[in-house]
């Protein structure tokens, strides 16, 4: 073999090393993640409803108002509630309703809100206990992730675990764990964790309105690694990151 | 006491002459002392072969419906690449069991018998005296006496290899003259002819490798029909008796003959044999069916003025055989190939040959493809032979394939990219799976009676070769290596190898970072299983290699030792009687490293000038004895 032909074999070995390393860098990488099977952008969300059926008189508001804390959102007026006003049995104001002495009822809203799904118009029956209309708190987007996890990696997700959520518009954000659960997929035969994902960065309507409840979105979640490797990726992160790539 | 070949011949019943009537009755001859001749090729006229074709094309169709299947689909990437893949493999297996298919098919028809019963004549050869000398009998077609030209090509071979290739040459039974047409120049070589009562040949170009040689040589020699040897391929003497009585039809253009193997002694000369086994024992016969059967180059009698008619042997291919039979076949001559062994010669047993014999092969194949489509509207050919040709140009994609294959198993490991769906289980891609390799295999056990892993070995590693050979083909590039000029001096194998060395590499560090990927899970993926088994695949060829190499350095080291000044070799320490891809690659590369020619005389090259084949000659020994050219050596001795 000649010294050139050497040289060669030699530098096609190196060169196989680098290629190797690169796509075990890229595998540890995605290792250490754990990406979504399904995700949606969901606010804690609060039913609006009355103990007292009656007859809608006002709807104060439609689907997609946005409504701020003492805001009216529906008058109901209600016989039995004029008929337990008269027993004195119902204390007259609360956060949620103040209570007329004509036996109506106006429903307003705990806090800054957005309205949705609005269930009754102006003059419909709404039963006791039913809800006519869902209010979507303003600031409290969370992203809910549906996650297949390896038995061994549900320890892996930590709360507080940095999150990276994609729009559809491919923009990301970052987030991080607020909290896990264990779902049975009884029909796949398997066990998805559902992660609650937080993020200051979920202003509602951010993105050209992306930002808001229902949007699907794709999160990974960085799993805690504690294997051999588990300096070398950040080592090598930190490396790009100080020679600016 | 021994029975002559004369004695056999009289006494051997002309049988196409008197037909008799099978009579009733115990037979009146004996009972056979011996028992009956076997059938060259009896697998191919089996009944059985056809069940296990049937079978195997089941299993074909389930594995394509398998693959194809939408629900079993996975990632784009790698599920592309494996359709294509297989689709190659398939498509290819499919022809080639048609073909195998078509192989029991006899050429020897009436004619055939009949000429040869007729082949010599029996009052000439007691007038001549010559009962003793089968080489003296003349041979005899429509009752009219032919001449027949044995070529030699040498170039630098062993003198041991050429010496017993000229030996059997001249011993072949019936008249016929030998030319050892000598493109290695050597001395020693002349001597040898001239000894030997062969005659010789050197011309001073090397135009056209060995098509040029042989043009060259039919420029001197006139017989109407001549046959082309290997230097390293030894011919029985029933040559020339059992090729003959075919031409006897006036449309054969040639009848070649199988390559038989002696040195199926190690690794690779054992794949690449057992891999052209295939091809002479079925692929070849049943090519004859569609009249496509192709000419390899070497243990094939041609006729001269078939070769005339299209103008001389092709010589602007590596692969001038196949381009030549084409050629032959576009004109509308019949060209016969029969499975009997009539010359026994060396497969490659180094990587360096090995590479170099497939590197010729598969540029040539894939120089049809892309310049010669034998589809086109254009071509003269029948139905059945632009199939054949097609499959021919396309072969050695299928050689392809094995790279794309490859790189599957490391996207998964590595990138999680699986080309089928992951619900499918071991068992159920195990099933499709067999259906299509195991069958396979079944096939080559029943065809050649066992099956070599080393072929599986050989036919996976060999993707660099076919895919170097693509590219020469596209760009119209010639392979240069980057080898040793000096002479004489050890090639490692390595040299060639380097692609399947960096492979291998690549998938043992692969192989190692899935194991530790999928540590502690309690099944290994497909992928990681694949994976290993690669790595296990390249890792053999790479020790076949490293043995090669270590074996080679005590060969030089130890004749080193022995013959201080060395031994005339021409580079080539490790093989002793190369194929003949070697010795092309090897003209080709000699040309253009040997840039120092003598001066050839004026009066030589006046000579050349007249005939056909461009370039100086010198002839030694010619009919007439009107050489003139710088080399005088005494040859023709009978």
């Amino acid at each position: 073999m000649t010294w050139s032909n050497r040289f060669r074999l030699v530098a096609g070995l190196l060169a196989v090393v680098l290629v190797c390393a690169a796509l075990t860098l890229v595998m540890n990488r995605r290792l250490a993640q754990a990406t979504s099977e399904s995700a949606t952008i969901r606010a804690e969300s609060l039913g609006i409803g009355t103990d007292y059926a009656g007859t809608v008189s006002e709807a104060l508001v439609e689907d997609g108002d946005e409504v701020a804390a003492g805001d009216p959102l529906f008058t109901v007026s209600s016989l039995t509630l004029q008929h337990d006003l008269a027993l004195g049995l119902v204390s007259t104001d609360t956060a949620a309703y103040q209570v007329d002495d004509d036996g109506t009822i106006t429903l307003v809203a705990p806090y800054d809100a957005v309205v949705t799904e609005v269930a009754a118009r102006q003059g419909a029956f709404v039963e006791a206990g039913s809800t006519i209309a869902t209010l979507d708190r303003a600031g409290s987007l969370t992203v809910d992730a549906q996650v297949e996890l390896d038995p061994s990696d549900f320890a892996r997700v930590r709360t507080g675990a940095p999150v990276r959520i994609l729009l559809p518009d491919r923009s990301e954000l970052t987030g991080e764990v607020a909290s896990v659960s264990v779902t049975d997929d009884e029909e796949e035969n398997r066990v998805l964790a559902t992660v609650e994902v937080t993020s200051d960065e979920l202003a509602d309507g951010a993105n050209d309105g992306l930002v808001s409840s229902g949007t699907p979105v794709v999160a990974s979640i960085d799993l805690h690694v504690d294997g051999p490797l588990a300096g070398v990726n950040e080592t090598f992160g930190d490396f790009l990151r100080k020679v600016g790539l | 006491m021994a029975v002559s070949e004369f004695d056999r011949l009289v006494v051997t019943p002309r049988r196409t002459q008197y037909v008799r009537s099978a009579s009733f009755g115990p037979p009146a001859e004996p009972a056979r002392s011996t028992a009956p001749p076997r059938d060259e090729n009896s697998a191919a006229r089996s009944p059985s072969l056809v069940l296990i074709m049937l079978i195997a094309t089941l299993g074909v169709v389930a594995y394509a419906v398998f693959l194809l299947n939408p629900a079993n689909r996975g990632d784009a990437l790698p599920y592309v690449m494996v359709i294509t893949a297989e689709t190659v493999l398939v498509t290819q297996a499919l022809l080639a069991m048609w073909t195998v298919l078509s192989s029991g098919h006899d050429t020897r028809g009436f004619s055939f018998h009949h000429a040869k019963d007729r082949l010599f004549d029996v009052p000439e050869i007691i007038r001549d005296n010559a009962e003793d000398d089968p080489t003296r009998w003349n041979l005899y077609l429509h009752d009219e006496p032919v001449t027949v030209d044995v070529f030699i090509t040498t170039y630098g071979e062993d003198l041991d290899t050429i010496a017993r290739t000229v030996r059997a040459a001249v011993a072949i039974r019936g008249t016929h003259r030998t030319w050892v047409l000598d493109d290695g120049r050597s001395d020693d070589v002349r001597d040898l002819a001239a000894q030997l009562g062969a005659r010789y040949v050197r011309r001073l170009s090397s135009n056209g490798a060995k098509a040029g040689n042989v043009n060259h040589a039919l420029a001197i020699a006139k017989g109407d029909y001549f046959v082309i040897l290997d230097a390293d391929f030894v011919p029985r003497p029933e040559f020339l008796v059992e090729t003959v009585p075919f031409f006897v039809k006036d449309d054969v253009a040639f009848v070649q003959t199988p390559q038989t193997y002696g040195n199926l002694d190690n690794l690779i000369s054992r794949g690449a044999g057992y891999m052209q086994a295939v091809f002479y024992r079925f692929v070849q016969p049943g090519r004859n069916r569609f009249n496509a059967a192709f000419c390899v180059g070497t243990n094939v009698i041609f006729r001269r003025a078939a070769i005339d008619d299209i103008g001389g042997m092709h010589t602007d291919s590596k692969s001038e055989d196949v381009w030549t039979s084409l050629m032959l076949h576009e004109r509308g001559w019949r060209t016969v190939y029969i499975p009997t062994t009539l010359a026994v010669g060396d497969t490659p047993e180094t990587v360096e040959a090995y590479t170099k014999q497939q590197l010729r092969w598969a540029t040539g194949g894939f120089e049809i493809m892309l310049q010669h489509n034998p589809l086109s509207p254009r071509r003269t050919l029948t139905l059945d032979q632009r199939l054949q040709y097609t499959v021919t140009a396309t072969h050695y994609l299928a050689g392809i394939a094995p790279l794309v294959l490859l790189l599957v198993p490391p996207l998964q490991i590595y990138l999680d990219l699986t080309p089928m769906n992951l619900t499918i289980s071991w068992g159920t891609w195990l099933l499709y799976y067999a259906g299509f390799y195991v069958l396979q295999i079944a096939i080559a056990f029943f065809t050649l009676g066992s099956f070599r892993w080393e072929v599986l070995m050989l036919a996976s590693v060999s993707f660099p070769i076919y895919t170097k050979a693509l590219w020469n083909a596209m760009t119209g590039k010639e392979q240069a290596w980057h080898v040793t000029g000096q002479k004489g001096a050890v090639r490692s194998p390595f040299t060639f190898m380097m692609p399947q060395v960096l492979f291998f590499a690549f998938l043992l560090i692969t192989s190692a970072v899935g194991a530790w990927k999928e540590w502690g899970d309690a099944m290994p993926s497909l992928a990681l299983a694949w994976n290993v088994t690669n790595t296990f695949i390249l890792g053999a060829f790479v020790v076949t290699a490293f043995r090669e190499s270590v074996a080679a350095k005590s060969v030089a080291r130890s004749e080193r030792g022995q013959r201080p000044g060395g031994v005339r070799r021409r580079g080539r320490a490790v093989a002793p009687g190369l194929p003949s891809g070697a010795s092309f690659l090897g003209a080709s590369r000699q040309a253009r490293h040997d840039p120092v020619r003598p001066p050839v005389p004026a009066a030589s090259s006046d000579r050349a000038d007249s005939r056909r084949s461009a370039g100086a000659l010198a002839v030694s020994s010619l009919p007439d004895g009107a050489s003139s050219g710088p080399v005088v050596p005494a040859g023709g001795v009978a």
